[in-house]
């Protein structure tokens, strides 16, 4: 620990008429090798701070911008992002459009044919980060062809090769599973061992317990409060709730459901037989999957990386044709180009699924096949996610959280009794997340069979009554949850090989 | 694009892939008589070849012939049509799919960049490139998203509201492409692409000796057709 | 160390993903090549869904440099030079027009688009038809002499080339007001411009 690389002096910003994400009266210093944490609800902020340590306010986002910032010796004022790049590394939380070439390589060295480095001083740097990082097995692949914790993987290689004093993540684990997560972690941990200086603004806040030397937690713009090492280790339940924040340790999550009545049917009312898909003779990625659930029922479907849950989701709303398989409603059999009509796919990014130019005309497109109109399923689904306050606005112009509940009012909108969700929770904050799952719980009492799909364990801790596990491309167990300990069994299953430990 | 590119012919610099495609394309619609048509796409056919996607070039080279042979039995009016529209576009297509589908993007960029493009040009077809088979998924995701709502969007669906449809479909294209405009271009410039300052290439760059043969081989061939074709007038 | 350069790199990444979605919306239109007679029907209905993602590249890039580059682009991506070299021109006239007139005056930016939908489509689309048209009445005359083929010495006659072209002009101002539409119902309202 040495000098002060990143020092806010009295700053503080808006981006224009809007006031989400603006700051007040931020000071803080940051000195080298500090492994810095900020969190806080959406919409506090820390996205806004990351911003103003790259560069990229004021050059690329305007706004209002007061007090001074200066990061390595040099006010950001007068720095363009281009010139902090060489020394700042950024890694945001969207691997689909951070990347600018089509092959693994070439990305990596992007950051170098900027920067005019010399061909063969390039070769070698690149050479050496995937060494680093132990990936060559990442070498000069179709950077499609990568799920996206290993894109979010070549990202840091790829800061790496500049050999930066900062490394700036903006909710780096937003679009990445638990496995990825926990290999994201150690290459923080690598980072932290070798000595640079890494700011991290974050929802999840598990995996990054050990590592953190000091959390900043913020709240409408202002820092709230700063945690040193010890403070986090002792912070209590109570404490995590008062800040709104999601859990420092997993082992705190326990399962919360208490007024669960396992539906046992001779029939069920959904069934899934032998279910098998695959895009080409070789790789399959589903292969005799047998599911089933009840009205009343949510249903967690959880397995490890690789797109083999979205696929049978997709599959089981009629969205994707599966290669064999049987579906059965209420018992008659359905054909797979009529399961659309019973089933609703909500997606894990909601800008796919919103249509209308205000929430209002977005709910009444749902029920627009609906024979009468639905005035008063609407008015309930915008008061039971919390939506009212913007009924009138844009659904575009809403923030993710916002966004995400919109399209679940959607999904209640359309009347169908079965309804799948995909990562509901990804990149949603502790309030967001509360309200959505209160929501699910909700739907799930009027008698809707619900299924979820997601690696978020306190999520499901408060909505899941069931769970499907998918290993080795097919269903592998599936539970009932009454207690704690079977809920463990969740828990045991998405961290297992991974080595996990608190 | 060129995911699976396994090369089985030879690879050689995808600008002559391009100049051909830009020479087929005045010269196929101007240079008329059967054999001049048949000259121009055996040259597509053979360079097609050397590029290696032996079963493309045999699918157009039986569509043609089949193509050929029915313009001689058919009425006028027909023959016409197939001579001087389809067979042409044909030849023009077989060229295209060879550019396209035996170059490496980040060849083509690299290619490029070589030939001093400037920055204006160079990054925006980079941009193109590299974002077509995204947005290809985001239509996708967007139409499951619309079947899931319950709307028709088959074509007999589109005949019913037409306008709803294509603002369905358009709407969200639009809003996530602007989107990622400004997640990619953040993640771009704080990787100094906005940094003026002498570039350089990780890939190498060379034009070599059977680039230049194959170049000379295809400019001299054009000539000449060009050539017969002026002297028979 | 300043920055000379013209543009921004946020300009020209929003002005190629428009050219893409532009392209996009163009070959959903590519069953009308099956015929040389509907193909000439690609460019007007193009004119018209197509009209959106040319006019967020002025309105949300506000650089009337933009626009030229998206009319190059497109040409490029043509791979034809009769094409490139009206998409060229059309993109200098309605560059010209968008700076005089400023870049946010819808009305420049229409005529603009008139302008380019005309020549692109005359470049794309009429010049391989002229060819097609002018080889097919010589190979006629050759046959049966030249009463033969009213019909089609008719369409490439001067007069309906013009009436083609107006045609055409009247699909990208439709273009242009459903765009206008659009603009303000979604995009502005959503406060992305």
């Amino acid at each position: 620990m040495g000098d002060v690389v990143i020092d806010f002096d009295n700053v503080s910003f808006s981006y224009g008429t809007q006031t989400e994400g603006s700051l007040r009266n931020i000071n803080f210093k940051v000195k080298e090798g500090e492994f810095i944490l900020l969190t806080g609800q959406s919409g506090s902020g820390k996205t806004t701070v990351t911003r103003l340590i790259n560069g990229l306010i004021p050059h690329f986002f305007e706004g209002v911008l007061t007090g001074t910032v200066k990061v390595l010796g040099s006010d950001i004022k007068t720095t363009t992002p281009g010139e902090m790049g060489k020394n700042i590394a950024s890694i945001f939380q969207n691997p689909r459009s951070q990347f600018f070439t089509t092959n693994s390589t070439k990305e990596v060295a992007f950051a170098l044919e900027n920067y005019g480095i010399d061909r063969d001083e390039m070769i070698g740097r690149v050479n050496c980060a995937f060494h680093d990082f132990e990936a060559e097995n990442l070498m000069d692949r179709d950077m499609f062809s990568l799920s996206s914790g290993e894109k979010q993987k070549i990202a840091i290689i790829a800061a790496k090769t500049l050999n930066p004093k900062i490394y700036v993540f903006d909710e780096p684990s937003a679009n990445l599973d638990i496995h990825s997560i926990i290999k994201l972690k150690k290459n923080m941990e690598w980072l932290k061992k070798q000595g640079h200086t890494v700011i991290v603004s974050e929802h999840r806040l598990f995996y990054l317990k050990n590592l953190v030397d000091k959390c900043l937690i913020m709240k409408d713009g202002k820092i709230d409060r700063e945690l040193k090492k010890n403070d986090i280790d002792n912070l209590n339940d109570s404490d995590i709730r008062a800040y709104k924040l999601r859990t420092f340790k997993l082992s705190n999550i326990k399962y919360e459901l208490k007024d669960n009545l396992i539906v046992n049917k001779q029939n069920a009312d959904f069934k899934v037989e032998n279910l098998s898909f695959s895009y080409d003779v070789n790789h399959s990625v589903l292969s005799n999957c047998n599911l089933e659930g009840n009205f009343g029922e949510t249903v967690a479907i959880v397995g490890h990386n690789g797109n083999g849950k979205t696929t049978l989701g997709k599959i089981m709303s009629g969205l994707l044709k599966a290669r064999s398989g049987q579906f059965f409603i209420e018992g008659k059999l359905t054909k797979q180009k009529n399961l659309y009509k019973s089933v609703y796919f909500v997606m894990q990014d909601a800008d796919y699924q919103l249509y209308s130019d205000s929430v209002v005309s977005e709910l009444m497109l749902s029920s627009m096949n609906s024979i009468k109109q639905n005035d008063e399923k609407i008015e309930n689904a915008i008061t039971l996610l919390n939506i009212s306050s913007f009924r009138n606005r844009h659904p575009q112009s809403l923030s993710g959280g916002q966004k995400q509940r919109v399209t679940i009012a959607a999904a209640i909108a359309s009347n169908k009794k079965i309804l799948i969700f995909d990562e509901p929770t990804s990149g949603l904050d502790y309030e967001n997340m509360k309200v959505v799952s209160e929501a699910i719980n909700t739907l799930r009492k009027k008698g809707i069979l619900i299924f979820v799909i997601s690696h978020d364990l306190e999520f499901l801790s408060r909505v899941a009554t069931k769970a499907v596990f998918i290993e080795n491309n097919t269903v592998s167990k599936r539970i009932n949850l009454k207690k704690s300990d079977e809920f463990e069994t969740i828990k045991r299953f998405l961290l297992q090989s991974e080595g996990y430990e608190e | 694009m060129s995911k699976s590119c396994k090369q089985n012919g030879i690879r050689y610099d995808p600008r002559i892939k391009l100049l051909q495609v830009l020479i087929i394309g005045v010269l196929v619609f101007t240079l008329t008589g059967k054999k001049y048509e048949v000259l121009l796409f055996l040259s597509v056919f053979a360079y097609g070849m050397i590029s290696g996607i032996y079963k493309t070039c045999f699918k157009f080279l039986a569509l043609y012939i089949v193509l050929f042979m029915v313009a001689e039995i058919s009425p006028l009016f027909i023959s016409t049509t197939i001579h001087y529209f389809f067979l042409c576009f044909i030849t023009l297509t077989l060229a295209t799919i060879n550019m396209i589908r035996t170059s490496e993007i980040s060849e083509v960029l690299a290619s490029l960049q070589n030939m001093k493009i400037p920055y204006y040009i160079n990054i925006p077809l980079a941009v193109i490139l590299r974002f077509f088979p995204t947005l290809k998924q985001d239509i996708t995701c967007i139409k499951q998203g619309i079947k899931t709502r319950g709307i028709d969007i088959s074509f007999l669906g589109f005949l019913k509201h037409p306008f709803k449809v294509y603002e369905m479909m358009l709407i969200p294209m639009l809003m996530r492409m602007l989107c990622t405009a400004t997640e990619l271009s953040a993640s771009v410039e704080t990787r100094g692409l906005g940094v003026s300052c002498k570039k350089t290439s990780y890939t190498e760059v060379k034009f070599r000796m059977l680039d230049m043969l194959l170049l000379v081989i295809m400019m001299v061939f054009y000539l000449a057709i060009i050539i017969m074709k002026i002297k028979n007038i | 160390m300043e920055e000379k350069k013209k543009f921004q790199i946020k300009d020209l990444i929003i002005t190629a993903l428009m050219v893409l979605c532009s392209q996009v919306l163009y070959r959903v239109l590519s069953f009308l090549f099956i015929s040389p007679y509907t193909m000439l029907l690609a460019v007007p209905i193009w004119s018209i869904i197509g009209a959106i993602a040319y006019f967020l590249v002025p309105v949300k890039t506000k650089n009337p440099w933009m626009i030229l580059l998206f009319c190059v682009l497109t040409s490029i991506i043509g791979f034809y030079p009769p094409y490139i070299i009206s998409c060229i021109f059309a993109g200098i006239i309605a560059m010209l027009i968008a700076r005089i007139k400023g870049v946010g005056n819808y009305k420049g930016l229409t005529i603009g688009y008139m302008i380019f939908c005309v020549l692109a489509g005359f470049g794309g689309m009429y010049v391989p038809f002229l060819f097609y048209a002018d080889q097919t009445l010589k190979s006629y005359e050759k046959m049966f002499g030249s009463k033969y083929l009213g019909t089609l010495t008719k369409i490439v006659s001067p007069m309906t080339t013009v009436m083609m072209l107006i045609l055409i002009a009247i699909c990208g101002l439709i273009g242009a007001v459903i765009s206008k539409k659009l603009l303000k119902k979604h995009f502005e309202k959503a406060g992305m411009i």
